[in-house]
């Protein structure tokens, strides 16, 4: 921990710790809760309580023993059954049993169709709403645990990753194009597959600029006279909205984020409280008017929303959807009296299995995993834009994605099983066309993913780059794997760059190329045109590293990243580098550019804040510095040429003076003019004269 | 009797995080009233399922992890600006003025900036792990840490 945590930390040691926390007291409320919880049980559930105590009068003479040694092996602690939770655990079972048959779920389809789905049954399988029930229950609590391990587990690997935290794992982009959004005459976000588009915060269609505020309303700017001609509220239904991101296009405004409902349910006889949820919720407005959008449908889904793509007129909504029980506080609300009758009623039963626009997701569509306990649901939908009332189609996956990877045609779900030794990165493979989502194979390998765009599937066959820390080697090696599209791995190459971590990635048709970083950077080609025997066929040792990768025509290669001195590891600034891969078995550090003294730069978290185009020749970015006790905000455009190398076309200081850290700052460009847009201002730049700056308009 | 040993075992187990445990609470709620009764409902959760723990070297992290969600939960009722009190961490204290600077300068971060570096500083969590936790992405929890503690700087000419 720096010197700077350590006094934040410690701005804390003199605080006094209130009486009613400490250890005696809380001996003493959990002791007299327990009585109560006992004596309570005792009456409702005789058979319970038999067992319990047998348990109990067991575990008794293991705690002895293992509280004498101080140490605690794992079989002690299991025995050390608390009655009250399994008390708990039995009266919830109970009731899932009694209502599932009045909730509006759709019937269980039968165990013979299910059992069609074996295709996923190594790893997952599907089962009937109860079984499902079930099982969330008994793991809930578990599963709070795992990520314990993900806790402890991690710790060998935290140095290696504190050391990289400054040098954010990376980002790389519009995978195999690079090259040109053809004759588009504005600019549009920059993404990580060509053709399917992902939202934003800054948004054009050409005519207008829409911008997603931190307050959370959508301001829509005229382009030409850059007025503001509209601000549309985040209210809907008198619910609050808080939108992540949109997407703009064919008259139709696209918003994904969460909505917050809040409404008085009844506790007990004269008792209510607030119950606030959340759901992730897709909103569509017709922009037929431009000054007055229509809310022409909503979508709302469980769970906190992830992220989303548009391919066409169907977007694909994921959410996160994890079950919590709130009974477990009233379970313990302080009145006990209160308790025994309130208990029953207040076990909602039906937030265990995610819905969507209010319908429960079928049986049939829930992949339960075999090898994760988890109440946590990766929940998947897709919508018709034309039809935007309504889903075509849901799917959910037990146990939250770490990664997606989606094509025109695929999903694909990266996730990270963590477990004592092992790291290991299952990949779900979904099919998809117009709104219908078919599961596919799972695939599961050594390593994890540590960059977006170190995924990548070409010709139905699939590409992924993992660092894998967890082999008995003392350092974290790197591997390669070919998958077909039944996720049956075709080719690998393992062992590679060992000690070091994979900080970017792109692929160009049959060649991939990635970058790892210990004190230089190695940039990789893999020749991946036998997908049986990918190769490494190039490999150019550099200062610095990349951390964002980018095409630039058909022979070049963008990377964005830091300069470090070779011998020591310190950070110089920030290093724009142009590679020449005309051939990939010899590539070249063409150009590079040191911007001394700059030490951020949004770009290298966030792949949507830089600009890249080839056609136009303009590489855009904000970068931040700080000297002497002042940060200093500028954008940046810089232009390529073989001979000069990168020749700064504009830099626009942007600091204030007030207290504000401008972030989530684009460029844009519509036919002859660049545009700086910021939830406070956008600036107009004239590209055809020197990059002049021609208007500014205030939004504050 | 044996569930007295359990209770014993948990106990011993509190002692040694329950004032990081309230130090975070106060730091992230800044109401000293909901951080204790927070560190109060934590307690009773994870006693709850304290039998479940199957490593007792991971109590730290995962008492904190039900801390960091309930937390969580309690900072998004703070929407209503309402319920959250305009008190600042410093208002409770008399001692030392480096020390007071310092709250008052975490007082004013945002909630959720306030979250994340008391996961980090009090609970010791590595940014991935924060990330899992509160499910965001990692990179975007490393950001907003080191612009935290970036403003926290300038606030106090560190």
């Amino acid at each position: 921990m720096d010197k700077f945590k350590k006094d934040l930390k410690n701005s804390a040691e003199n605080i006094e710790i209130p009486d009613s926390i400490s250890p005696e007291k809380m001996r003493e409320k959990l002791n007299t809760r327990n009585l109560l919880e006992f004596s309570k049980n005792t009456e409702k559930n005789s058979f319970t309580r038999k067992k319990t105590m047998g348990i109990l009068t067991i575990a008794a003479s293991f705690i002895l023993i293992a509280a004498a040694a101080l140490y605690f092996n794992q079989q002690n602690i299991t025995t050390t059954v608390s009655n009250t939770m399994d008390a708990y655990d039995d009266t919830e079972i109970a009731t899932a049993s009694t209502s599932s048959s009045v909730s509006n779920e759709r019937s269980d389809t039968d165990l013979k169709k299910i059992a069609d789905f074996s295709k996923l049954s190594e790893f997952y399988y599907t089962t009937t709403y109860d079984d499902i029930k079930k099982k969330v229950k008994n793991v809930w609590s578990e599963s709070i645990i795992m990520s314990d391990e993900i806790a402890y587990n991690g710790n060998a690997k935290q140095a290696v990753e504190e050391s990289a935290e400054m040098a954010t794992e990376i980002s790389i982009d519009a995978a195999d194009t690079g090259a040109s959004r053809a004759t588009a005459s504005y600019s549009s976000t920059n993404l990580q597959v060509e053709g399917v588009d992902e939202g934003d915060i800054i948004k054009t269609d050409g005519k207008y600029f829409y911008i997603l505020t931190g307050t959370n309303q959508i301001r829509i700017i005229d382009v030409k006279t850059l007025k503001e001609i509209c601000t549309l509220s985040n209210e809907i239904d008198k619910n609050e909205v808080y939108y992540s991101e949109m997407y703009v296009e064919d008259n139709r405004l696209i918003l994904a984020g969460n909505i917050y409902n809040s409404s008085l349910k009844k506790q007990a006889e004269d008792t209510y409280y607030m119950d606030e949820s959340s759901q992730t919720i897709l909103a569509i407005y017709d922009l037929s008017n431009s000054k007055e959008p229509k809310l022409v449908g909503t979508i709302y889904q469980d769970g906190n929303y992830r992220t989303s793509r548009k391919i066409g007129d169907y977007v694909y909504l994921f959410s996160d959807y994890s079950y919590y029980p709130n009974t477990i506080q009233e379970h313990y609300a302080s009145d006990t009296k209160e308790r025994s009758s309130s208990e029953n009623d207040s076990i909602d039963d039906t937030k265990i299995i995610p819905t969507v626009n209010q319908t429960t997701i079928p049986a049939d569509s829930i992949y339960v995993s075999k090898e994760i306990s988890s109440c946590s649901y990766l929940v998947i939908s897709s919508v018709n834009l034309k039809d935007p009332s309504k889903t075509l189609d849901e799917k959910s996956l037990m146990q939250f994605g770490d990664d997606f990877h989606i094509t025109k045609e695929s999903i694909y779900v990266l996730q990270t099983a963590w477990s004592m030794n092992h790291t290991k990165t299952n990949i779900i493979r979904f099919s998809f066309q117009d709104g219908k989502i078919t599961p596919v194979d799972v695939a599961s390998l050594d390593g994890q993913l540590t960059d977006t765009f170190a995924v990548n599937e070409s010709n139905s066959s699939l590409r992924v780059l993992l660092t894998d820390w967890s082999s008995n080697a003392s350092v974290q090696t790197n591997s390669v794997y070919v998958l077909n599209d039944k996720m049956k791995v075709v080719g690998k190459l393992q062992n590679l760059a060992p000690g070091e971590t994979i900080y970017s990635a792109r692929f160009m048709g049959d060649i991939g190329y990635f970058v790892t970083y210990r004190n230089t950077d190695p940039l990789f080609s893999v020749d991946f045109s036998d997908p049986e025997k990918p190769q490494i066929i190039g490999e150019l040792k550099i200062t610095g590293f990349s951390e964002y990768l980018h095409f630039y025509g058909k022979d070049k290669l963008f990377g964005l990243g830091r300069e470090t001195d070779p011998n020591t590891g310190k950070f110089l600034g920030i290093k724009l580098s142009m590679f020449d891969i005309s051939d990939p078995k010899n590539v070249t550090e063409e150009k590079k550019l040191i911007l001394k003294g700059i030490d951020e730069c949004d770009a290298l978290d966030d792949y949507k804040a830089i600009l890249v185009d080839t056609e136009k020749n303009l590489i855009g970015f904000s970068v931040e510095d700080y000297k002497n006790n002042v940060y200093n905000y500028n954008y940046l455009i810089f232009s390529y040429n073989e001979k000069d190398g990168f020749v700064k076309k504009l830099d626009y200081d942007f600091t204030q003076a007030s207290y504000i850290y401008p972030n989530n700052i684009r460029g844009i460009y519509i036919n002859s003019l660049f545009y700086i847009v910021r939830e406070s201002e956008i600036v107009s730049f004239d590209m055809d004269n020197d990059f002049k700056k021609l208007k500014k308009l205030n939004l504050n | 009797m044996s569930t007295e040993k359990s209770i014993e075992f948990f106990i011993c187990q509190y002692e040694l995080v329950y004032k990081d445990l309230y130090r975070f609470a106060l730091y992230t709620l800044k109401n000293p009233h909901d951080a204790e009764d927070i560190v109060s409902e934590t307690v009773m959760d994870a006693y709850a399922g304290f039998s479940k723990l199957r490593n007792p070297s991971s109590f730290r992290a995962w008492i904190f992890r039900i801390l960091s969600n309930k937390c969580k939960q309690k900072l998004k009722e703070y929407i209503d600006k309402t319920s959250e009190l305009p008190e600042t961490l410093a208002d409770k204290s008399n001692d030392l003025t480096e020390d007071l600077q310092i709250r008052t300068a975490f007082s004013s971060l945002p909630k959720e900036e306030r979250l994340i570096l008391s996961m980090d500083i009090f609970a010791g969590y590595t940014s991935k792990e924060i990330g899992k936790i509160l499910n965001i992405n990692e990179n975007t929890i490393r950001s907003k840490k080191s612009r935290a503690l970036k403003k926290l700087k300038e606030q106090l000419n560190y």
